[in-house]
């Protein structure tokens, strides 16, 4: 993972679900905190974070809502349905299996 | 990998709300949208300028951040999924406008489908209800109608000595029932009233898998000889005699004199066709000795059965299995049961078999003439998408893939057909109605039609299926063709030209010869109900009167009471001043009872090949009354009784079979012949009576005096005066003055009578008629739109010609020369498949061939006149053209 956008097809989905988890939070926040947790190391482009945050709400995972910022700015802040909880569950679940596999696989020694 | 969700059900619960939202709320949407995006752009800016630089810096450092914002945007809204509802519905609103801009065009079209689909409609509702709804009881897969047959009779009535072997001795059939319509007189609420009694053994319902609503089914035991009477009701019944009471069971109802105990009343819808009209059900087993009395094997009266297969043997096994039995039966009783088959059919096969052929014929008609209306909208709509090509060509050059045209097309045939078909429907509504009551009373299990779910899924089908079709299909055809030519030639490519005549010439060919194989078939069927109302009925049948008169056995006991009953109320009639004739015949007009005969003189024929023979027994008068003309010896008289010599009066054409150059005269034939041979002298011969030209039995006739052989139940015939109708009411008092318990019901004029015969051949004669003229109305509509389309396109060159000095006959014959081929193709087309689907259509037919030359011919030449008719419009706007304006304009 040399560059940061090069996000692994639908980790970002779960990267959003889980910070959106956590907290409701507007684009912004999310963008912001994203960077933060993760050492800089991932980084979502804006341009492509807000199509993916209304994609996560079409398919009914978050929901939004207008609210205050902490700069007393009107934002839109998303939050995690119900079924979005349930959709973080099983994906975490899975990216589990999924990088431990991988890390055993990459830990082989060659021979 | 983490894509591969698994999705809960309650996700529906979640995404509904949002998909509408995005559809109905999409401004909003987007507004949030707009207003989301900027307010990240702000905090962005405001933490750019937090690190130190100016606020336009900033701003434009934010804006670079984010990339295409536009881009970003659509993307958000492409997360909405519902972007090709959105485009669908703006091709929508595109395509009605487009057809709303040319109402000429919409009109056209969407009358001519509501035509073709309005008939479809119809004509598949009676379809639908008559031949494909499974008959109403339970696994009717299973359920055959059983009769017995000789060479000459095919479908004779059963003798039930030979039933009660088949019950013993088959194994095939798991159930078993038979039964046999009898009328009686009640005596209830009222005045004493006929009704129709239906005699069952106690197997019937069960096979039929038929319970009663109320009450319990007939036993073995009362369905033995000299059980207590008892009776199942009828819906009808249960309602007018005892208005629906539920503690009827137990009651009693007098029929025919006897008192019975009601035990159970019958569901009405779910009894078989043949039997929706019968009041009450009664038990035959009860009443067997007396049914043919010493003759009961050989007594073929009145009784059919119904019996049920057992699980997965089929019909053909039961069948053989039958015939076995048979055989069997014949070496036992060779005196009686020489020569008999049994005939198993499925009971769908016997309730609907006679009316299957008419109707899928009138199916294949409508089906013409829906062919035809899309032919002709198919024209109209090529026209339109050559004309458009410009455009099409446009769109594709631009980008819009080919799946988005075609969409975009259906969009605009699509509206045309679905709005065809609703008003196609409508019109199926208002005249259903009018047909059902035409219908109902010839066609078994019509009553039942009407827009059901079925009918309703067909006509959607079939208009959609036209829009899809006929509209896309010429479409894509103006599309495929080298988008380059739109560009270059436009509209007046010589190649566009023929692309387009050719089309609208090959489909107004084809419509020409669609309607010309309904044409023809409306022609031989016109003339077979013709032939069938020329045949001669051998009866003057104007100024008689009908009805039907039942004794009741308990006062009329003996022959002699019958008889003198007779002669009397035949006295009194004779005395009413209008009535110049009065007689009584039994059983029925015509076709009553059929018989074997043998002629004296002649050798005995073998068993089972004797000759048959209709038999009706005849007042003296009722020959009088009918007109039937007496070509030789002598009508019966009073003293033709019991006590007389026997005799008889016989058709011509037994006279002419056996005595073709004799006087038949004094002859003797015998009936009953195989048990006890009773003898008949011949006292006369008469013209022979048929009251169905197209019968395709034809038996003989021979009628003997009633007082020889006297019934309780038959038919008064009265004749008034030229010019006058006896009176019901001077015929009602006749009786009444007699006997108040005496009923007189099913009272018809006997013109009336003979025309309900020919009701059903009747009704196909309008219907294709009908369909006949929609179909050639449409058709030269075609060929008008091709020949007007042919003149505008060619008004240059035909000024041009006028101008160096063509007379205006060279202009006709230009015209004509290219309408001809297109009429000429489908002339002969549509000859040929008429003489393909003549098989088909001849057993429909009476003494007309399916190839009939003239009616062929009379067709072609209606088709000719009005295809040239149809040019005419056209013919005379060529004539009219002005050479000088025409040079002018160019």
């Amino acid at each position: 993972m040399s560059k940061p956008a090069d996000l692994v097809q639908g980790t970002l989905d779960l990267l959003l679900l889980k910070i959106v988890a956590l907290e409701p939070l507007n684009g912004f926040a999310i963008s912001r905190r994203l960077k933060q947790v993760s050492g800089q190391v991932l980084q979502v482009s804006d341009g492509s974070l807000y199509p993916a945050l209304h994609k996560l709400q079409e398919a009914g995972l978050i929901t939004s809502e207008w609210m205050l910022s902490e700069n007393n700015r009107r934002a839109k802040f998303y939050s995690l349905t119900r079924l979005g909880r349930k959709q973080l569950e099983t994906e975490a679940k899975n990216w589990g299996r999924l990088s431990s596999a991988i890390s055993r696989v990459v830990k082989l020694k060659e021979a | 990998m983490l894509e591969s969700r698994s999705i809960p059900p309650e996700r529906w619960v979640y995404t509904v709300p949002l998909r509408l939202r995005a559809l109905f709320r999409r401004r909003q949407l987007d507004q949030d949208l707009d207003e989301e995006l900027q307010s990240h752009l702000e905090e962005k800016t405001r933490e750019f300028m937090e690190n130190g630089l100016s606020a336009e810096e900033a701003h434009y450092a934010a804006l670079r951040d984010f990339g295409s914002l536009e881009l970003s945007k659509q993307n958000c809204r492409d997360a909405r999924k519902v972007l090709w509802v959105q485009n669908l519905i703006e091709d929508l609103r595109f395509g009605l406008r487009t057809l709303r801009k040319t109402p000429g065009f919409t009109a056209i079209a969407v009358l001519t489908l509501a035509l073709g689909i309005g008939a479809n409609t119809v004509v598949f509702s009676v379809l639908h209800a008559v031949l494909l709804r499974p008959l109403p009881y339970a696994h009717p897969d299973r359920l055959v109608f059983l009769s017995e047959s000789t060479a000459d009779l095919p479908n004779m009535f059963i003798s039930l000595a030979n039933f009660a072997d088949w019950q013993s001795m088959n194994t095939m059939f798991e159930n078993m029932g038979a039964f046999r319509r009898d009328g009686a007189t009640m005596i209830g609420r009222g005045e004493p009233r006929h009704v129709l009694v239906g005699e069952v053994t106690a197997g019937l319902f069960p096979t039929l898998g038929i319970d009663p609503v109320l009450g319990k089914n007939l036993s073995a035991e009362q369905d033995k000889p000299a059980a207590a009477p008892v009776v199942l009701l009828s819906d009808a019944l249960w309602e007018s005699e005892f208005a629906r009471d539920p503690n009827v069971i137990g009651k009693q109802l007098r029929l025919d004199g006897t008192s019975f105990t009601v035990t159970g009343v019958m569901p009405n819808s779910r009894l078989p066709l043949y039997w929706r009209r019968i009041d009450a059900f009664t038990s035959l087993g009860r009443l067997e000795p007396s049914i043919g009395g010493e003759s009961r094997r050989s007594y073929h009266f009145g009784v059919y059965a119904y019996a049920r297969l057992k699980p997965a043997v089929t019909i053909q096994q039961a069948r053989t299995q039958m015939l076995n039995i048979a055989r069997i039966l014949e070496q036992r009783h060779p005196q009686t049961n020489a020569g008999q088959g049994v005939v198993v059919q499925a009971l769908r096969e016997r309730e609907i078999g006679n009316v299957r052929r008419p109707l899928e014929l009138l199916m294949g008609s409508v089906v013409l003439v829906l062919l035809i209306a899309c032919s002709n909208v198919a024209s109209l709509l090529t026209s339109r998408a050559i004309v458009r090509r410009r455009e099409i060509a446009i769109r594709g050059a631009l980008g819009a893939g080919a799946a988005r045209l075609t969409l975009q097309l259906l969009c605009e045939t699509g509206p045309l057909a679905l709005i065809g078909g609703a008003l196609g429907l409508g019109l199926a509504c208002s005249v259903m109605p009018a047909l059902a009551r035409h219908v109902m009373s010839t066609v078994p299990r019509a009553e039942d039609m009407g827009i059901d779910g079925s009918v309703l899924a067909f006509t959607v089908f079939v208009s959609v299926t036209t829009g899809i079709v006929f509209g896309v299909v010429p479409a894509l055809a103006a599309y495929r063709s080298n988008p380059m030519d739109a560009f270059t030639e436009g509209d007046r490519s010589p190649q566009v030209r023929g692309l387009r005549v050719g089309l609208r010439s090959v489909l107004a060919a084809a419509e020409l010869a669609m309607a010309l194989v309904l044409l023809i078939g409306a022609g031989l069927t016109i003339k077979s109900l013709f032939r069938v109302l020329q045949t001669d009925s051998g009866m003057r049948s104007k100024g008689v009167l009908t009805g039907v008169l039942s004794l009741p056995p308990t006062k009329y006991t003996s022959a002699a009471q019958l008889d003198s009953f007779l002669q009397r109320l035949l006295r009194n009639i004779d005395a009413l001043p209008e009535v110049t004739a009065a007689g009584f015949e039994t059983p029925q007009l015509v076709g009553g009872s059929q018989g074997s005969f043998r002629v004296e003189g002649r050798p005995n024929l073998p068993q089972g090949e004797e000759s048959y023979a209709e038999f009706s027994s005849l007042t003296p008068g009722a020959l009088e009354a009918l007109g039937v003309r007496l070509l030789a010896g002598r009508f019966f008289t009073w003293s033709d009784d019991a006590a007389g010599q026997r005799v008889c009066i016989i058709d011509d054409n037994l006279a002419e079979q056996y005595w073709p150059r004799e006087n038949p005269i004094g002859k003797r034939l015998a009936t009953e012949v195989p048990v006890n041979p009773t003898w008949w002298t011949v006292a006369g011969v008469v013209h022979h009576l048929t009251t169905d030209g197209a019968d395709p039995q034809q038996l003989v006739e021979i009628f003997t005096p009633y007082s020889q052989d006297p019934a309780r139940r038959g038919r008064l015939i009265v004749r008034a005066r030229e010019g006058h109708m006896p009176s019901l009411p001077g015929i009602k008092q006749a009786i009444h003055s007699l006997d108040t318990d005496v009923p007189l019901y099913g009272v018809l004029s006997l013109p009336d009578m003979l025309q309900e015969r020919v009701a059903e051949r009747r009704l196909i004669v309008v219907l294709l008629c009908v369909f006949a003229a929609i179909a050639v109305v449409l058709a030269a509509l075609g060929v008008y739109g091709v020949t007007a389309y042919m003149v505008t396109g060619r008004t240059r060159e035909i000024g041009l010609r006028l101008a160096l000095g063509a007379k205006r006959r060279d202009i006709v014959r230009l015209i004509l020369a290219q309408a001809t081929p297109v009429i000429g193709t489908g002339a002969v087309l549509g000859i040929l498949a008429c003489l393909a689907l003549s098989q088909s259509l001849s057993t429909l037919l009476f003494q007309v061939s399916a190839t009939d030359p003239w009616t062929i011919a009379s067709g072609v030449a209606l088709l000719i006149a009005v295809a040239l008719a149809a040019c005419g419009i056209p013919l005379r706007k060529a004539i009219a053209i002005d050479p000088v304006r025409v040079l002018h304009r160019e």
